[in-house]
This record gives structure tokens, C-alpha cells and sequence, in this order.
């Protein structure tokens, strides 16, 4: 009885004096590292906004092909449009690449490819390319937002 | 007292381990970067000229112009932009995933040309049309006719090599001055089709239709293999932007 009262005993003090166990502190350490290292992925990615308008009419397209938007233009249904983002790793290790889309562009754009590693020195073109279905509504402007995130892989 | 030390310890190692990575980040050392590119590649709509016979002419046409987004007002850093019409082999549509998406399904083709066109075993037929890239012509609409920017689009005639030969055209939105006088803000492009004939099966005056669209193409070198009657051909164009400033 004496005895099972003695190893209660740690357990009991730690709640008492709010102290973590080894374990806790282990895994709060990990937990911290994880939360930085999700933060810096995130922080360093890409973030693009990505929009197409619907065009009324057939065989017609409208361009913008300035660089700060992934912007598709204006497009007649039945036409596609692509645009490109080069990714270049200058770095000594592996980066794992994977391209995320949000919004009302992801049901119209197709990513080619996407979730690949890029090799140190080498430089890799993702395509975007946006197709305007029969069904799209005119004068519509779809938005979206595309994140391409770089994770470093440097195992793989 | 040992903890303690031992606790700080980890957390001033965490701390170095940590630092350097985001000071590397700051300082752009982690140097993978990824940047928008100026080009556009636009794919019109299909063109449908369905049946069609020996030497007959087929009129198709499409629009270009500047996006909404691009005609703004606040939009002055870049008025005009160059472009081509690229010709490029058509996948066929139920072998393009298969081929890897509709980018490696294109160069698939492009690759793997037949060594001989007429041999209908010929994997490629499996997978690509027959080509209708040489046989489309594209001509320019000729405006503004006067100013600046006049005839500033190029055509390019039927009967020609599709991997060498490329329509050209500009769109602009205002001028160095900033000024919109004489702007080309559209141009309409008319996509004709010069039917082929079949090699033995040619008209008498096959090379006089020949040379009518294309003074200087070979007729010799435009007859399609008589194995490829009924086929459906195909090709797709690509407005592809050069140049934006």
C-alpha cells in the first residue's frame, strides 16, 4: 500500500506544481518545430490570384499577359488559355513542389505537373491551363487563388 | 538546477538551428523562386470545317483582343503586346490522357512524325490526326490600314511548313507617348482551308490551285497519301504572346 503511494507520488507532484513530464517537454519541443517549419513553408510560398472572364460570342479571346496575375484574359466558351510559372531552385538540396488552387478557377484550371521535386540547380514549368466550358456564365468573372508551395526535401 | 540547464540548453539549440534558416530566408539565400512568365498561350475555339472535297477553299475566322482586366484605365505599364499563331499537331481526344495531358499528348505528336505519312499502321495515326497544319492559311484584317500601326500583322498563305512558318500580329493599347490615336486594340484573323488533294487522284490543275494561294510552294510536296482518304484531320492553333512592352 505504502509502496503505490510512492509511485503516485512524481505524477501527483507534477499536476501539483504544473511542471511537464519529459515526454511533454518532447513533445512540445516537436510540436514548436513542426509549427515553425509549417510557417516558413508557408510564408515562402508562392501566392498568386488567378482569374478568367467569360466572353460572349464565339472564336474570341481577350489577353492580359502581364505578370502580376495568373490572368487568363477573356475567353468565348469553347476556348482555352495557358500560362506559365517557372520554378528554379538555386539551392544545394531537393524541393518538393506542390501547387494548391482555391476558388472558383480550381473547377477550370488543370496544373501540369504539379507535386514533383525539383532537383538543386535545375528549373521546372508548371503550366496553367483554364478551359471555358459550354456551361460557363458570360460576363462572369470567375477569381481564384493558387499557392505553390516549396518544401525542402532534403532525403528525397 | 541540472534540468533547468538542460532545458535552456535545448531551447538556445533550437534557437541557433532556427535562426540561420530564417535569417537565409531573409536574406534570399534559400533561393528557389517561382515568377509568373509574360507568355499566353491561347487556344481558339474549335474550328469545324467537316466534310470537305479536293481544292475546295473554306472560310474560318477568330478574334483577338486585349482582356478586360488589361483594357483599364489603370493599366499603363504595357501597351502593346506581339504575338504568333502557332501550328501545332492535334492529339487525338481519347488518347490524351493516356499520353500524359494534353502538353505531352502535343509534343508526343510532334516527336513521332511518321517516317512514312502514308502507312495508316503508322502508331502515330493511333495516337495524333493527320496533319491540317500546312493546308490552313491565316490572314490579317488589315487594320488600322494607315498611322503607325498600320498593317502591322503578317499572314502567311497556305502550303507552308507549320514547324518553320508563323503568322504574326500586334495589339496595341496606346503608344510611347500614351496616347490611344491610331491604336490596333483587335484584330480578326480568317483561317482558310486549302483542301488537299489525293497523290494520283490530283485535278490537272492542282499545281495552278497550289501556286494561286502560295507562288511559292512545291505542289509535289502537298498531296496527302491516298491511305488517309476519309480520315479526320486535325490541327490546333496556339496565339502565342511574344512580347509585351
Amino acid at each position: 500500500m505504502d509502496e503505490e503511494i510512492k509511485k503516485e507520488e512524481p505524477d501527483a507532484e507534477h499536476k501539483k506544481t504544473g511542471k511537464l513530464t519529459f515526454m511533454e517537454k518532447v513533445f512540445a519541443c516537436f510540436s514548436l518545430f513542426v509549427f515553425l517549419f509549417v510557417f516558413y513553408v508557408t510564408l515562402d510560398a508562392n501566392k498568386y490570384e488567378a482569374q478568367v472572364r467569360a466572353m460572349e460570342g464565339e472564336g474570341r479571346v481577350g489577353v492580359n499577359p502581364t505578370s502580376e496575375r495568373l490572368d487568363f484574359g477573356d475567353l468565348s466558351r469553347g476556348t482555352a488559355a495557358m500560362r506559365t510559372v517557372t520554378v528554379t531552385n538555386d539551392t544545394f538540396i531537393p524541393f518538393f513542389v506542390s501547387v494548391v488552387r482555391i476558388g472558383a478557377m480550381r473547377n477550370l484550371m488543370d496544373v501540369e505537373p504539379n507535386n514533383f521535386i525539383l532537383r538543386k540547380g535545375t528549373e521546372e514549368r508548371i503550366e496553367f491551363t483554364t478551359y471555358m466550358p459550354a456551361s460557363a456564365e458570360v460576363d462572369h468573372m470567375y477569381t481564384g487563388r493558387v499557392f505553390v508551395f516549396k518544401i525542402p526535401a532534403p532525403f528525397l | 538546477m541540472k534540468t533547468k540547464i538542460t532545458i535552456g540548453l535545448a531551447a538556445l539549440g533550437t534557437s541557433l538551428v532556427m535562426l540561420p534558416l530564417f535569417a537565409a530566408f531573409e536574406a534570399h539565400v534559400i533561393n528557389v523562386t517561382a515568377r509568373i512568365e509574360n507568355a499566353l498561350y491561347v487556344h481558339p475555339e474549335s474550328l469545324e470545317y467537316g466534310t470537305v472535297f479536293p481544292q475546295e477553299h473554306l472560310d474560318s475566322s477568330f478574334f483577338i483582343t486585349f482582356s478586360q482586366s488589361f483594357s483599364t484605365a489603370s493599366q499603363t505599364r504595357v501597351g502593346k503586346v506581339d504575338y504568333v499563331i502557332k501550328q501545332k499537331p492535334k492529339p487525338r481526344e481519347d488518347r490524351v490522357t493516356d499520353l500524359g495531358g494534353v502538353e505531352a499528348a502535343r509534343d508526343w505528336c510532334h516527336l513521332n512524325v511518321p517516317a512514312n505519312p502514308g502507312d495508316p499502321n503508322d502508331p502515330y495515326y493511333a495516337n495524333c490526326y493527320p496533319s491540317l497544319c500546312p493546308y490552313l492559311s491565316k490572314h490579317p484584317d488589315n487594320i488600322p490600314a494607315t498611322g503607325p500601326n498600320a498593317l502591322n500583322d503578317h499572314g502567311l498563305p497556305p502550303f507552308h511548313d507549320p514547324e518553320l512558318s508563323y503568322a504574326s500580329g500586334t495589339l496595341v493599347k496606346f503608344d510611347a507617348n500614351g496616347t490611344t490615336n491610331n491604336n490596333d486594340p483587335g484584330d480578326i484573323w480568317t483561317i482558310d482551308l486549302a483542301v488537299p488533294c489525293f497523290n494520283g487522284y490530283c485535278a490537272q490543275d492542282w499545281a495552278d490551285f497550289v501556286h494561286g494561294l502560295n507562288p511559292t510552294a512545291d505542289p509535289d510536296d502537298y498531296m496527302v497519301p491516298p491511305t488517309l482518304e476519309h480520315q479526320v484531320f486535325g490541327c490546333d492553333l496556339w496565339v502565342e504572346v511574344t512580347k509585351i512592352y
